[in-house]
């Protein structure tokens, strides 16, 4: 990579490179059964470089030849807009261990023996069950590079466990996710079958609900979901577009006093943790909302630069939606590991004081709306009925929809001290660390 | 290239069941446009490569990017898939090919340099910028990108094949100052470059939509009668039923199977359904997939009733059906799994005026955001509109509709006579963690529907 950024340097006024290296091996059983083993190599670079202020952007995995590539980005940037973009300078970074013994030493036969474990487990209590697993490990090595002097490097290894169990009776599919996820190892496959077989359990059983106004208490994954609806109204880029509904309300009071949501690249076990960004920039724990109070939008450098503000060191190269590193991914704002912090309810408390609500799991096509002014609106693919603190089946064909600038300011009920690992998509994607979360009066629609 | 595949595959076929590999050179241009500003101005290229082979049922993938890592990559695949095999590998039929496909395209994107690119996507930008004081920013995203993979496997089919692939999307974002809203097109493309030219009124429709989303209400939750426009009816159909068609759901889960056999009354009398890897010029335009099958056109549902799905050669191996065509990849990091192409509801008899006719109250609801697939799928309209006593009424926003596969496609009563082809600039998802694989590039065709009972979410 330095052999590039030489060659930048002789080309172009100034410049950045982002060198990636990736293993990936990833188990799968399918249907049961152990199916395919798979290794991913790559390795590759993106560059951006300036040439009188305009910028120019390429990505290769042919790195044999700097010079070419160096002179392709020149002529490229001479067509470009002008750019106030200031590449990041030299600067400390974090030391903190992003491998670890649990995860770097964990064998095949490990990984084999517990995925057979918990099929087996799932078998025996569910005879026609449909189990899909996956055991991914993943070698990240990054480094980040500026001719304006800033040298960054870390190697990161994580591993993500999946489930989906699939149950077919009848004309119900019930379809569940669940994964966990660490830079040290996270709930074995055993575990997290062991866990799904309860809500097998209840999901089996389709119950009847009544459409209207319902307390929910959302589950982390869901939590996930809706959060979406949240992380684009404190993007910089949207917040400087006068896009956000956040715009002028830092130092606001714009959640619930119970609520505190944090940027958390350091999290001991978070995927998705790094002393640096994609850009360079240290990164560091941060409070978004504290306590309900509006305290930081998250930005790259370019966003940073136009509101004015110090870039926080959330520019990743990253695949949409699951958020794997990638050298051909174009920048974008996120949070690292977004973490909610627990609150000062025992979990079971939030369902004991449960009369009548809906719990809810995984929420489809959140993403699809737009969601930048808070609202969302999807169909709850997984959600169970709870009445008298007991969960007693699951709901089908409803749909929840709400804002969650109103949900989660005026309505919630409570917060559960307990967090867990969540993401997306039934816990795939991203890296939550999240609270159950009671609300009460959220719309929800159905056939029934 | 090809001599290269062909000589690993020499070297090694004796070692596993089936031997492939595949290996792809692939460039790119991407504009994206922001506001006032071009963000990314960006020029790429990537090689890569990957090898799969099957022993006892069970395959080993490995892909890298280094070209002289292919004979390696087949050894680590064939190991691995001696590690994990352990019945019998069973796989349909298909015919050694040798062939070298070019990409058949009109009017080259690789021709125009990228300054005129520029300035068409500036002038676009700019006509969003310019059209209402209510707008105040933009992104138009434009991206090409021409690949060459070739393809090899041990029972001797060998083809080097040519892919043009293009997508824009605009979006124009208004504001009143405390809330925002969106309009939204695209456009998209295997063959021609042209396709970029005369979007001035769509795109114009979408900033008007945008600025008349700020006054707009958000539709009551419930359930309606619903029409899709054809843009709408041809997401709902990817996602509503297309997605369950790809094999690998029932290939080896006799209950879903039984749920969704050949004969199966699956959908209402007036619906036809197809996926389609030949449609010239669509995004999902291919001649033979990542696993060297010819593309064809395969009926899904006919008159109601089910008749297809979408293969790999292993789900049509094991459920001893046809291979289709459909075993797509992204690109040489991933594995090939039944994908759709173009996948249309055939055109039908009724008129717009006969569907609207009779509803008193229902939902006409209009271009698509996207969608999501399962039992209980989603799909998202751009906008909508109130339909009151057979009259479209007043605009809505957030309109999110939600069925259930096996009753929904029943609930369509009208299917319309005005077929279109849609061409979006965006692409499909599929897969879990690290097997997702997104945006693959696809195309639909619908015309407008009517289907009752749809459930939309709302406040």
């Amino acid at each position: 990579m330095h052999d590039l950024l030489d060659q930048l340097k002789t080309h172009t006024d100034d410049a950045e490179v982002f060198g990636l290296e990736s293993t990936v091996n990833l188990v799968m059983f399918e249907n049961n059964k152990l199916k395919s083993l798979t290794t991913l190599n790559s390795r590759g670079a993106a560059v951006r470089a300036r040439v009188n202020g305009k910028l120019g952007q390429s990505f290769t995995s042919d790195l044999r030849h700097p010079a070419t590539l160096a002179e392709r980005i020149r002529k490229l940037a001479e067509l470009g807009d002008s750019s106030d973009l200031q590449f990041a300078g030299p600067a400390p970074y974090a030391q903190f261990p992003l491998t670890h013994p649990s995860v770097t030493e964990l064998t095949m036969e490990e990984i084999l023996a517990d995925g057979q474990e918990a099929i087996s487990l799932l078998q025996s209590r569910f005879p026609n069950i449909m189990v899909t697993l996956s055991a991914e490990r993943t070698t990240d090595n990054v480094q980040v590079l500026t001719t304006n002097g800033a040298e960054g490097h870390y190697e990161r290894m994580f591993l993500i466990n999946g489930i989906i169990a699939e149950l077919v009776e009848g004309h119900n599919i019930l379809r569940m996710t669940r994964f966990r996820l660490g830079t040290q190892r996270p709930a074995s496959a055993r575990d997290i079958a062991a866990d799904l077989a309860a809500d097998l359990e209840i999901g089996r059983k389709t119950v009847p609900f009544t459409p209207g106004r319902h307390r929910v208490i959302f589950a982390p994954s869901s939590l996930a979901d809706v959060l979406m609806a949240f992380t684009g109204a404190v993007d910089a880029d949207l917040v400087a577009r006068g896009v956000s509904p956040l715009t002028k309300r830092m130092g606001d009071q714009i959640l619930d006093p119970r609520l505190s949501i944090v940027d958390d690249p350091h999290n001991p076990t978070g995927i998705l943790s790094a002393p640096l960004d994609d850009e360079g920039t240290p990164t560091q724990r941060r409070a978004i909302v504290d306590r309900g109070v509006l305290r930081s939008f998250i930005a790259d450098r370019n966003a940073a630069g136009r509101l004015g503000i110090s870039p926080t060191g959330n520019a990743w190269r990253v695949t949409p939606f699951e958020r794997y590193k990638s050298f051909s991914a174009g920048l974008s704002i996120d949070f690292s590991n977004l973490v909610v912090e627990g609150g000062d309810i025992a979990k079971d408390d939030l369902y004991r004081d449960t009369q009548l609500g809906i719990e809810v799991h995984q929420i489809n096509g959140i993403l699809l709306g737009d969601l930048i002014g808070g609202d969302f609106s999807g169909s709850l693919e997984i959600a169970f009925l709870v009445r008298n603190g007991e969960r007693i089946g699951r709901i089908k064909d409803a749909m929840i929809a709400g804002n969650f600038f109103s949900l989660f300011k005026d309505q919630i009920i409570g917060i559960s001290r307990e967090q867990a690992w969540g993401g997306i998509f039934g816990g795939v994607s991203g890296s939550f660390q999240v609270p159950w979360i009671a609300v009460d009066n959220v719309e929800i629609a159905g056939t029934h | 290239m090809k001599d290269l595949i062909s000589d690993v595959i020499h070297k090694l076929k004796g070692q596993c069941d089936l031997l492939e590999l595949r290996v792809e050179e692939f460039t790119q241009t991407d504009i994206n446009i922001r506001g006032k500003k071009v963000e990314v101005l960006r020029e790429a290229f990537e090689l890569g490569g990957c090898a799969r082979a099957y022993v006892k049922g069970a395959s080993g993938f490995v892909s890298v990017n280094r070209v002289n890592g292919l004979e390696q990559a087949a050894r680590e695949a064939i190991t691995q898939a001696r590690l994990a095999g352990s019945g019998k590998t069973v796989l349909a039929d298909t015919p050694v090919i040798q062939d070298d496909v070019t990409a058949g395209i009109i009017n080259d994107p690789r021709d125009v340099p990228p300054e005129k690119k520029l300035e068409i996507l500036k002038a676009y930008n700019q006509l969003i910028l310019g059209f209402h004081s209510r707008i105040i920013t933009s992104s138009v995203r434009y991206r090409d990108g021409f690949k060459v993979s070739y393809f090899g496997n041990s029972e001797g089919t060998l083809i080097r094949q040519e892919k043009m692939d293009l997508g824009c999307n605009f979006t124009a974002r208004a504001s009143d100052g405390t809330a925002s809203q969106m309009g939204h097109t695209g456009i998209g493309s295997s063959i021609d470059f042209n396709v970029i030219y005369g979007q001035e009124a769509r795109i114009a429709d979408a900033c008007s939509i945008a600025v008349r989303l700020l006054d707009a209400p958000t539709i009551k939750g419930g359930k309606y009668t619903a029409i899709l426009d054809p843009h709408l009816s041809g997401t709902f159909v990817h996602e509503a039923f297309g997605h369950q068609s790809e094999a690998e759901k029932v290939y080896e889960n006799m209950h879903l199977l039984e749920l969704m056999k050949f004969g199966t009354y699956f959908g209402s009398p007036v619906l036809n359904v197809y996926d389609s890897g030949r449609t010239h010029g669509s995004r999902g335009y291919l001649k033979y997939d990542e696993e060297g099958v010819p593309t064809e056109r395969t009926d899904l549902i006919r008159d109601g009733i089910l008749v297809g799905r979408l293969h790999t050669r292993e789900t049509a191996g094991k459920l001893g059906e046809r291979p289709t065509g459909n075993a797509r990849a992204l690109d040489y990091r991933f594995a090939p799994m039944p994908r759709m192409r173009n996948t249309c509801i055939a055109g039908g008899a009724s008129t717009f005026a006969d569907m609207i006719a009779d509803v008193k109250l229902g939902v006409y609801a209009v271009d698509a955001l996207g969608g999501q697939s399962e039992e209980m799928f989603t799909f998202t309209a751009g906008h909508g509109y109130m339909i009151r006593d057979g009259q479209v009424a007043e605009l809505v926003k957030n309109v999110t509709l939600s069925g259930n596969l096996f009753t929904t496609l029943k609930n369509i009563d009208m299917v319309g006579e005005d077929f279109q082809q849609q061409e979006s600039g965006g692409g499909c998802g599929k897969g879990d963690g690290r097997t997702f694989q997104y945006p693959l590039p696809v195309g639909s065709g619908a015309p407008h529907i009517r289907i009752r009972d749809v459930v939309v979410g709302g406040q």
